[in-house]
């Protein structure tokens, strides 16, 4: 099976990320796994790009995080999505309807 | 789980020891610790888990860039990729302007020197056949024979100062040695430098070629001329002695009038040998 492309894919990780984010806080596992569930196994996030990602994000002021203790007392970190992050979002799904549009245009089925 | 926590300390190995590093640490073994147990639940084989985490686990590169380390180790990539360039234009040394001008500088006072020097031999046997020419004039008598050996001295002294000049010469052309040893070249600055100089030069060194040849051709006017008025003291012992000058006149004008071009020109011929 062709295998999704982390170039292709990579300007995207954000929305995606923000997605999930924008129901409820969760934390690094539970999006990738979130993630995996969604797409249908078909794009399994890297750790280090999920962790970027976060940072990424962090720093532009789009979530931010806390640590929570988990039902099963473990402490994990939690992110939480900000204002200016469900704009960002919004914006990235409109960019991405531009960007399909466009692309659309050049994809063919017949060789 | 050791396994990988091992896989993820290797991974940090090489990172600095800051706070965000450290957090980045505990939150990746965080998440991996979360798939590891799922994956366990699921009753996944443990050599099958630490695959599937391993490499799902991703970049480090990428984990960098993000913490802002990507600053750092890039350079060093940088650096690595400037060193690798200049390491193979250290084998080809890189002439600067500079270095340009004091190697045509060089060989130009080299072929200066060189030139008065072959002048110096050429010119000797007019000392003799100057002095000798009173010999001639006046019979051989004690005076024409001390004057005559004024000639001889000239002509000793003459090619000494001439084969003294010659050897001085080849002195100039040391320090450019490493030229002939190849692996050199001209950076495109210099290039452009050297091709404008020769250019410049050109008409200049066409008209010293021109005059030595023009003295050359001329030498045997003074014979000629000076033999056909019979006066003895010209036809005998100034007409001759000219030739000798003349020629050496000519020949010096004509080795020096290419001195700079042909250094440049050599300068060129190693970037000709760099391209191939």
């Amino acid at each position: 099976m062709q295998e999704i492309s982390s170039d292709v894919i990579r300007g995207y990780n954000d929305t995606i990320i923000l997605f999930f984010l924008r129901e409820e806080p969760s934390y690094g596992y539970e999006i990738s796994r979130n993630i995996k569930t969604l797409s249908e196994n078909k794009y399994l996030i890297k750790e280090t790009t999920l962790y970027s990602a976060f940072t990424r994000l962090e720093k532009n002021g789009y979530i931010t995080s806390f640590s929570k203790e988990a039902e099963n007392g473990k402490r994990r970190t939690y992110y939480q999505i900000t204002d200016s992050g469900l704009e960002y979002y919004r914006e990235k799904c409109e960019e991405w309807q531009l960007t399909k549009d466009v692309i659309e245009r050049f994809i063919s089925e017949k060789n | 789980m050791e396994t990988i926590k091992n896989y993820l300390e290797t991974m940090f190995a090489n990172l600095p020891d800051t706070e965000e590093t450290r957090r980045a640490k505990s939150e990746l073994l965080s998440m991996m610790e979360d798939k590891y147990n799922e994956l366990k639940a699921q009753g996944m084989a443990e050599n099958a888990i630490v695959g599937t985490i391993i490499t799902e686990f991703g970049n480090i590169d990428e984990l960098k860039e993000s913490l802002g380390l990507g600053k750092a180790p890039e350079p060093v990539t940088t650096v690595a990729t400037i060193e690798n360039i200049t390491y193979e234009n250290t084998e080809k040394r890189m002439l600067t302007i500079d270095e340009a001008s004091d190697f045509a500088m060089d060989s130009a006072l080299c072929t200066f020197i060189f030139g008065l020097g072959v002048f110096f031999c050429i010119i000797s046997p007019a000392g003799p056949v100057f002095f000798s020419g009173f010999e001639e004039l006046f019979g051989s008598n004690p005076l024409t024979d001390f004057i005559s050996s004024f000639g001889v001295a000239f002509l000793f002294l003459s090619v000494a100062i001439g084969v003294g000049l010659i050897l001085l010469s080849g002195n100039k052309k040391k320090g450019w040695e490493f030229l002939d040893e190849g692996n050199c070249g001209l950076e495109s600055e210099t290039e452009e430098f050297v091709k404008r100089e020769i250019a410049e030069n050109n008409t200049s060194q066409n008209f010293m070629f021109a005059l030595g040849v023009g003295c050359c051709i001329c030498s045997v006017i003074p014979v000629t001329v000076l033999g056909a008025m019979k006066i003895a003291v010209l036809e005998s012992a100034v007409g001759p002695s000219l030739l000798f000058v003349l020629v050496g006149i000519g020949v010096f004008f004509i080795l020096n009038s290419s001195r700079k071009v042909s250094a440049y020109q050599r300068l060129l011929s190693l970037n000709e040998n760099t391209a191939e």
